[in-house]
């Protein structure tokens, strides 16, 4: 592998107005030399600058971004700086993950006064850069004139990664895919119709959002029912995958008013995010919790019931169980997963994403079924400008997946709807998970467990974790 | 056109031959995270009698992003990109091997849309380089109903050349019934010989029909219970304004998945992409189920909400395309049904209203 053509490369200097921008001023005017591979672009503030910018840069084949703002607490207004370090903090490891290698990415600090700071960052970026040996460096790139515009170059190219987690997850549906153990899902049905009707009959809800059984005997379909002599087509039992919530935004939805909802423990979760986020209100919906061991999809059961530690919903007006004391399993091939990835080498995981994505047909599912995702308009679907390739094509369906991910940190609740339902099987949910468990550690913070505590990219603390910070 | 027995090693023997000689060659095969057509190298990546793969071989003639204009500018001005230039020439000749006859009858509803004027010439120059060899359907999946839309295990519509696998017959090997079903087909059997089994004299027409019922008997019960959708088309415009779209559709989330694995599904949207000094614009499927396909620039929406979004979905199939073309634009493949995210069932659905 030849070295990166030292004169040729390209680096992405985002900077806030106040402070780095003054600073390469500073550095200017007093004549101070750095590294010429530096390119400004000038912003108010670190906090208006999204993630997209610097995917966006590397589509643009950059071979380096850096983002440089004022130190903690000199921001021009005020707390600027504190949310995007937060926010870089987590995309930064998200990169690590999806295998970027991060001498390409730095985030520093510099003062209208630092002029020989910036300097030294500059040149400290630019030396890193041209360190990486992989000659010039390559993004996802659409563009392959023999293929129809299509670069195929990842396509089912399966890694020895992917073959690992594959093996992983089949292991561990294998071994705990027992029989299905709870046979009182008749009872539960029965409860759960009466307090329906109850419901409907009192005026206390104008619609129940629940399942119905299909055609198909081990499928249900999400039902809405607002006439209480319908309540008989509720149903409970094993095969209730759908996460309902995601309902909740519809406007459709809302125009009925008060609405009573099936829940299970994983899904009341997200009821909690949309209540933080101000996108429902708690006295507008009736929460009915269902015992729930489990359920299954193609006869397997589905890997966030594996870790389902607590399967009581975490909030609830009506919780219908029976005495029954279900299994707890709490073993996490997921987490297992991110173990393998993590231990990988950058190439690796890189050639892993890079496949996993090039399959993406952008059919938006995973948007779609998420509860989070109730944006009226996606940044995917705007044109002017275009952030996001809508192509399906290896550099649109990068940015897609990474920034879906990235928009999800700290409000996922780990539902895997967007992974169950994909239709090409991309591992979303070990690229939410890991964002999960990201915030966790740093923010001490996990989505869907209180109302009281903001979301962790919404707030910040003084004293945040900026190691990464030059 | 014409028909004879044919032994399953003499297919093989021929396909071999076709690979060889710089035709590409898709096959129904599993990828492991999905199955899809994929092009093989050699014989002996194709595995026969597949279930019908989770996506359909439209990628091939429609793809999902086509390049159909590219330019650069260049001193204040435009060039576009020569090379770009579509004809029947420039496409490479194709074969789909072993295509299931739902996906073959897609052929019909794509040509319809495609080449009826004004004519698409980027389908155009794939669709006349393609080669459609159908087998019949030995491995339905619960969700599948072509016989309710007027096709069946056996149908050859859409197919150039179609094979039957025989019944019985343990001795001599696996034999198949070769049906030449159009010119194309005649043609790419006069360049590559295929060896057809000495012994058999001519084969009668109600030989073949026996063979075929024979072959849809075996199956039909393992699929959806037959009904007629072809027929009575205005019972769904007349129920245009039902309550039951109301129920049907409050529940559809708007995502693009049965739009994007339908056979038959043809809208797109052109978008234009800026990359490494060029301008390309793309041709990219779309869906009438997403809210942004019909909201116009004003911000008004004629189909505001998935109820209605839902409901054209329904109505273009069964009602709107039957009235123009005569068949229904939806081959009963049941891959809608399958991969929708809360399980919505389009039989189910058609059958409210027969
Ligand atoms: S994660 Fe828990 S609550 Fe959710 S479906 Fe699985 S077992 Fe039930
Ligand atoms: S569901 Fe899967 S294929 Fe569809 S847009 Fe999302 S990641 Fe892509
Ligand atoms: S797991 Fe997927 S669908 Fe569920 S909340 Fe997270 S991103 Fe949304
Ligand atoms: S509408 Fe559904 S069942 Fe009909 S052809 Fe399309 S995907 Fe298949």
């Amino acid at each position: 592998m030849n070295t990166q053509n030292q004169n040729n490369i390209k680096i992405a200097a985002f900077v806030c107005n106040w402070c780095s921008y003054a600073g390469a001023d500073s550095a200017g005017t007093s004549r101070l030399q750095y590294d010429d591979s530096i390119r400004i672009i000038r912003f108010p503030c670190t906090g208006r600058i999204d993630p997209i910018f610097i995917i966006k840069a590397f589509e643009t084949e950059v071979d380096g971004v850096l983002v440089s703002g004022c130190h903690p607490g000199d921001c021009h207004y005020s707390t600027g700086n504190f949310y995007a370090r937060r926010r870089f903090n987590v995309f930064r490891s998200l990169m690590e993950f999806i295998g970027l290698d991060l001498r390409r990415l730095h985030f520093s600090w510099v003062s209208a006064a630092e002029g020989a700071k910036w300097a030294n960052v500059v040149n400290k970026v630019s030396s890193e850069v041209k360190s990486i040996p992989n000659g010039k460096f390559k993004w996802a790139l659409t563009y392959h004139k023999k293929n129809n515009g299509q670069n195929t170059e990842h396509k089912n190219k399966k890694t020895e990664l992917s073959k690992k987690i594959k093996n992983l997850y089949e292991s561990f549906i294998k071994e705990y895919n027992k029989p299905f153990p709870y046979e009182k899902e008749n009872t539960l049905t029965e409860q759960l119709r009466t307090l329906a009707k109850n419901l409907l009959v009192n005026n206390k809800v104008n619609a129940i959002i629940g399942y119905k059984s299909s055609n198909f005997e081990k499928l249900t379909t999400p039902v809405v029912i607002t006439n209480p002599e319908s309540v008989n087509q509720l149903v409970w039992n094993r095969y209730c995958v759908n996460n309902l919530t995601s309902y909740l935004t519809r406007p459709k939805i809302k125009k009925l008013g008060k609405i009573g909802i099936v829940v299970k423990a994983c899904d009341s979760k997200s009821i909690i995010g949309l209540i933080q986020e101000n996108q429902i209100n708690r006295d507008d919906i009736f929460i009915i919790g269902i015992q729930c061991d489990g359920v299954l999809e193609n006869e397997k059961i589905l890997e966030k019931c594996l870790s389902c530690s607590n399967r009581i919903p975490v909030i609830k007006n009506e919780y219908i169980y029976d005495k029954e004391i279900e299994i707890k399993l709490n073993v996490n091939v997921i987490d297992e997963a991110i173990k393998l990835i993590e231990n990988s080498s950058i190439e690796e995981r890189w050639n892993f994403w890079q496949e996993e994505f090039s399959r993406c047909i952008r059919c938006y599912a995973c948007r779609t079924v998420c509860p989070f995702c109730y944006c009226e308009t996606c940044i995917t679907d705007k044109h002017r400008p275009q952030w996001i390739s809508p192509s399906a094509s290896p550099k649109g369906n990068f940015s897609w997946n990474l920034i879906r991910a990235f928009h999800l940190s700290g409000r996922c609740i780990g539902c895997n709807e967007c992974s169950r339902v994909c239709p090409v099987n991309i591992h979303l949910d070990i690229l939410n998970r890991k964002i999960a468990l990201e915030i966790k550690k740093e923010f001490e913070y996990e989505a869907g467990v209180s109302i009281d505590v903001s979301p962790p990219l919404t707030t910040y603390r003084p004293d945040d974790s900026q190691e990464f910070i030059l | 056109m014409k028909a004879f027995i044919v032994e399953e090693k003499n297919i093989l023997n021929w396909l071999s031959k076709l690979l060889q000689s710089n035709i590409k060659v898709y096959v129904p095969k599993n990828v492991e995270d999905y199955s899809s057509y994929e092009q093989i190298e050699q014989i002996e990546d194709l595995v026969l009698h597949q279930k019908r793969p989770e996506f359909s071989f439209k990628n091939i003639l429609f793809p999902q992003t086509e390049s159909v204009l590219e330019y650069t500018i260049e001193k204040n001005w435009v060039k576009t990109n020569p090379d770009l230039n579509y004809n029947s020439t420039s496409e490479e000749k194709t074969i789909i091997f072993g295509a299931p006859p739902c996906d073959c009858a897609s052929i019909i509803a794509l040509n319809h849309v495609f080449l009826s004027e004004p004519i698409d010439i980027f389908y155009k120059s794939k669709f006349d380089n393609v080669y459609i060899i159908g087998l019949a359907c030995t491995n339905p999946e619960p969700e599948c109903f072509c016989t309710s839309v007027g096709s069946s295990m056996t149908s050859t519509k859409g197919s150039d050349i179609f094979l039957t696998p025989l019944s019985s017959k343990s001795n001599s090997g696996k034999e198949y019934l070769v049906e030449v079903i159009t010119t194309k087909g005649m043609e790419l059997l006069k360049d590559y010989e295929l060896q057809v089994q000495k012994s058999n004299k001519k084969i009668t027409k109600n030989a073949i029909e026996e063979i075929k019922r024979k072959h849809d008997s075996k199956y039909e019960s393992q699929i959806l219970p037959k009904k007629d959708f072809t027929q009575n088309n205005q019972t769904l415009s007349e129920n245009f304004y039902s309550k039951d779209w109301e129920e049907i559709g409050i529940t559809c989330f708007g995502c693009g998945v049965c739009a994007y694995v339908c056979p038959t599904c043809t809208c797109y949207d052109l978008v234009d992409e800026y990359e490494s000094g060029c301008f390309r614009r793309c041709k990219n499927w779309d869906s009438c189920g997403f809210a942004n396909f019909t909201l116009h620039a004003s911000g008004h929406n004629p189909r505001p909400t998935q109820i209605e979004r839902y409901r054209q979905r329904i109505l273009h199939k069964f009602t709107y395309f039957t009235e123009q073309v005569g068949m229904t634009m939806c081959v009963g493949c049941g891959r809608c049904t399958k991969f929708c995210p809360v399980h919505k069932d389009i039989y189910e659905v058609r059958s409210r209203w027969i």
